[in-house]
């Protein structure tokens, strides 16, 4: 059997994570010294708490005992292991799943850059299960992987640019003006980064330009296709901008999350999106 | 010739660790690459940390534990990316350190260079200008030192000078380091934990040639970008002369010169300087320089489009600045520029292409004629207000070839509305409308309100007769007669007449307009 490694950051719905039984590997969260698992030391609701308290926090890859100790576990029963993670030129994550793999010295794993985050990461987690689950061998999915990540489009808009400045990931914010003129930077995931999309003036402005770019991207797609609504502690907004896209669309299947903390620690409180996942035939 | 025994191992590792946690906030303070998240020292600290725990936890026999117990703690406790590349140092050393019992001093350095082997496979993509480099000419160094026959700690004192001038020169190979004025932290880092292990080849406390660490400056903007240096002829001595001096500022030095005090300051204004010294006594020479205009020219290559906005408001100049103007140009109603004011500003702006916004219709021709009298290429965006200027700046793609820029800018203008608030100079009669001379008046477009109470209700008037949408931006940029106090309270009455728009208020500055409003 193919077993599902994850890292914390892929932020999917629970109940999915628990009915395909995937294995998470929490980040960490850091304050100070002090390292917290996220998701498990620290739930998602006391992370916007944490992240609005804290002035230093910053998110950790998981050390490379977590990831031999969660492979181990898998290999003991004799299942082999595709591990997916975060985007690797955010994070080195991906790099140290490959050197636990490269440490463990087996072929059974086998590791995969998602190239993107959040939920965009997620809906690519969920594509490879929906392969495996139309019975497509482990190395048949990973030579189609490559063409899985083009599907999946990832839009979101920052409230504030404090946190992105602070956290230092997105390059191109760094020729913004800082908290004046009421700057709202609408980004999405090119070539495995968080790039400015467009610069918007006004937070309605933002949202309506968000719901805007959507309702393009899908334009004639009339059925093919999934969305997740992403938001931290934005949970109004997100659901005005939710239904006014699903008067005009129709998904196969949508879902809204709370940002996790690896995106949420750099995109901050306000932050929203919206995940397109377009389907195979 | 000396064989290298465990003690010394354990001796090396327990400085060199030791040395990294004296140094640690040194270490992030320089952080940049790949994350500025100031956090290299801290996890070099922790993956140390974690393989001295290892140490402990066995009673090690000779080299071969030492270094398999140095290799295993760090592999466990790795953070942050300096931390995971020191792992895969020790990693490799240990494959040279496997199974000795004690190691001669060539040993030792082909450890290095196989342990730097090691980081650089490890790296997807290994980066020159970082910990790799730094450690690759330490451990280059040392081994070819040895190799001619040097001892031990001449060797190594070479490696260690080798590395320090191999960390000076990583801003010239990462550019981001150069940017912030920084040299790459996990360099530092590595060439700090080699430092402290010199102590264990030496056995004495050896005086190393500091590495200066400044602070990384992300955005090159100084505080305090005046150097000013003065020569003053004043009976007071250095003490008192500075008794009561408290103006902003840094890095003071005072120092006598014959019978005259030279006073040495950086400040944001120079002129509150002099003023204060001109009472303490006479000035005999003052010297001000830029810095900004310094560090700007360093960093500044011919930019492909510059821009020029007009402008009146001190306010407006700010903002404008900020959001990426080159070259503001004084001017607006009742005061228009002429063209040579426009083109001296084309000139002086570092670009082969020049954006040019008038923002008031009666300077759009002077700003046309220009194009005629330079040999850059000009072009005008017929803005007819500030706040189209403002975002238009703030929106668009810097880095778009031109001709898409001006499209793009000119579709963000369709979506911009102005009113402008200001008081009739004469009786007058407009759509059936009587205005008298003193009236507030409102005008948006070709439509204007009038209110004999005030500006705010002459603009809330007006305003009511625009179709407004839920979500859209109203910024309100106020002039130089309204203080800010009463700016809020007009935003507050806004807000509860539109509660689902988003507000902004800025001061403006702008001489006769109480305030300019802009709809988005």
């Amino acid at each position: 059997m193919i077993k599902i490694v994850v890292d914390s950051s892929c932020d999917l719905p629970d109940e999915y994570i628990k009915e395909k039984d995937i294995k998470v590997i929490p980040l960490y969260l850091k304050v100070g010294d002090k390292f917290y698992k996220d998701g498990v030391d620290i739930k998602s609701d006391e992370f916007v708490e944490l992240l609005k308290k804290e002035k230093n926090l910053s998110t950790s890859q998981p050390p490379l005992p977590d990831f031999i100790k969660t492979y181990k576990d898998i290999l003991e029963k004799g299942d082999d292991i595709l591990s997916i993670h975060i985007t690797g030129k955010g994070s080195g994550t991906f790099n140290s799943s490959k050197m636990a793999k490269e440490e463990m010295n087996t072929d059974k794993i086998d590791v995969l850059d998602s190239e993107n985050i959040s939920i965009g990461y997620g809906f690519i987690v969920k594509n490879v299960i929906n392969l495996i689950e139309k019975g497509l061998t482990k190395k048949d999915v990973i030579s189609k992987f490559k063409s899985l990540l083009s599907r999946v489009h990832l839009v979101f808009t920052l409230n504030t640019l404090q946190y992105v400045y602070k956290g230092g990931r997105v390059n191109d914010v760094k020729g913004l003006i800082l908290n004046i003129l009421d700057i709202k930077p609408i980004l999405h995931m090119k070539e495995g980064l968080p790039r400015i999309y467009k610069i918007i003036r006004g937070r309605g402005n933002s949202i309506r330009e968000l719901s805007r770019i959507v309702n393009e991207k899908i334009k004639d797609v009339k059925e093919n296709f999934e969305l997740a609504f992403i938001h931290l502690d934005a949970k109004k907004e997100i659901d005005e901008l939710k239904d006014n896209l699903l008067s005009k669309l129709q998904p196969k299947y949508h879902f809204t999350k709370t940002v996790g903390s690896a995106l949420g620690v750099h995109a901050g409180p306000g932050a929203l999106g919206v995940a397109i996942n377009f389907l195979e035939e | 010739m000396d064989l290298l025994d465990k003690d010394f191992l354990i001796n090396f590792f327990y400085l060199s660790y030791k040395e990294v946690e004296r140094r640690k906030e040194d270490i992030n303070k320089l952080n940049v690459f790949p994350v500025p998240d100031g956090d290299t020292g801290t996890n070099m600290l922790m993956t140390l940390q974690s393989s001295w725990e290892e140490i402990n936890k066995i009673e090690p026999k000779n080299v071969s534990d030492v270094s398999e117990a140095i290799a295993r703690g760090s592999l466990m406790g790795a953070r942050g990316n300096s931390g995971v590349i020191m792992s895969q140092i020790f990693k490799g050393m240990n494959i040279v350190l496997k199974d000795k019992e004690s190691i001669t001093p060539k040993q030792f350095s082909l450890s290095l260079i196989e342990g730097v082997s090691k980081a650089y496979k490890a790296v997807i993509k290994p980066v020159e200008g970082t910990i790799l480099t730094v450690s690759r000419s330490f451990a280059k160094s040392f081994y070819e030192s040895i190799k001619i026959g040097k001892n031990l700690e001449e060797a190594y004192f070479n490696a260690l000078k080798d590395a320090r001038e191999t960390l000076k020169k990583t801003p010239e190979m990462l550019s981001i380091l150069k940017e912030a004025g920084v040299v790459d932290a996990g360099g530092l880092g590595f060439l700090v934990f080699m430092e402290g292990g010199f102590k264990a080849i030496t056995k004495r406390e050896v005086e190393m040639e500091k590495i200066e660490v400044q602070e990384a400056k992300l955005y090159q903007k100084l505080t305090y970008p005046y150097d000013v240096v003065l020569l003053i002829k004043t009976d007071l001595d250095e003490k008192n002369l500075v008794k009561d001096f408290n103006l902003n500022g840094d890095s003071l030095i005072i120092g006598k010169e014959e019978n005259l005090i030279k006073v040495h300051y950086h400040t944001d204004n120079f002129l509150k300087l002099i003023d204060y010294f001109l009472e303490k006594g006479s000035l005999v020479k003052v010297n001000v320089e830029n810095m900004q205009y310094e560090v700007d020219q360093l960093s500044l290559k011919e930019k492909e489009v510059g821009f020029i906005s007009v402008s009146r408001g001190d306010g407006f100049k700010e903002i404008l600045k900020n959001a990426g103007v080159d070259e503001i140009v004084d001017g607006g109603q009742t005061f228009n520029p002429s063209t040579k004011d426009i083109l001296d500003a084309i000139e002086r702006v570092n670009a082969k292409n020049v954006i040019i916004f008038p923002n008031n219709s009666n300077v759009i021709f002077s700003a046309i004629q220009t194009k005629e009298l330079t040999n850059k290429r000009v072009e005008v965006i017929p803005t007819k207000s500030i706040p189209e200027c403002i975002s238009s700046l703030t929106m668009i793609d810097k880095n778009l070839p031109i001709d898409d820029m001006i499209k793009e800018i000119e579709n963000i203008i369709k979506n911009i509305r102005t009113i402008e608030v200001t008081k009739s100079i004469r009786d007058t009669k407009f759509n059936g409308a009587t205005i008298k001379k003193g009236d507030f008046i409102a005008i948006y477009n070709d439509r204007i309100f009038n209110s004999k109470d005030s500006p705010e209700d002459a603009a809330i008037i007006n305003l009511k007769n625009i179709k407004i949408e839920d979500g859209t931006l109203i910024t309100i940029y106020y002039g130089e007669e309204i203080d800010e106090k009463r700016a809020s309270s007009f935003k507050e009455k806004l807000e509860k007449i539109y509660p689902n728009c988003d507000i902004e208020i800025y001061s403006g500055g702008q001489p006769l307009y109480y305030y300019i409003i802009s709809l988005e």
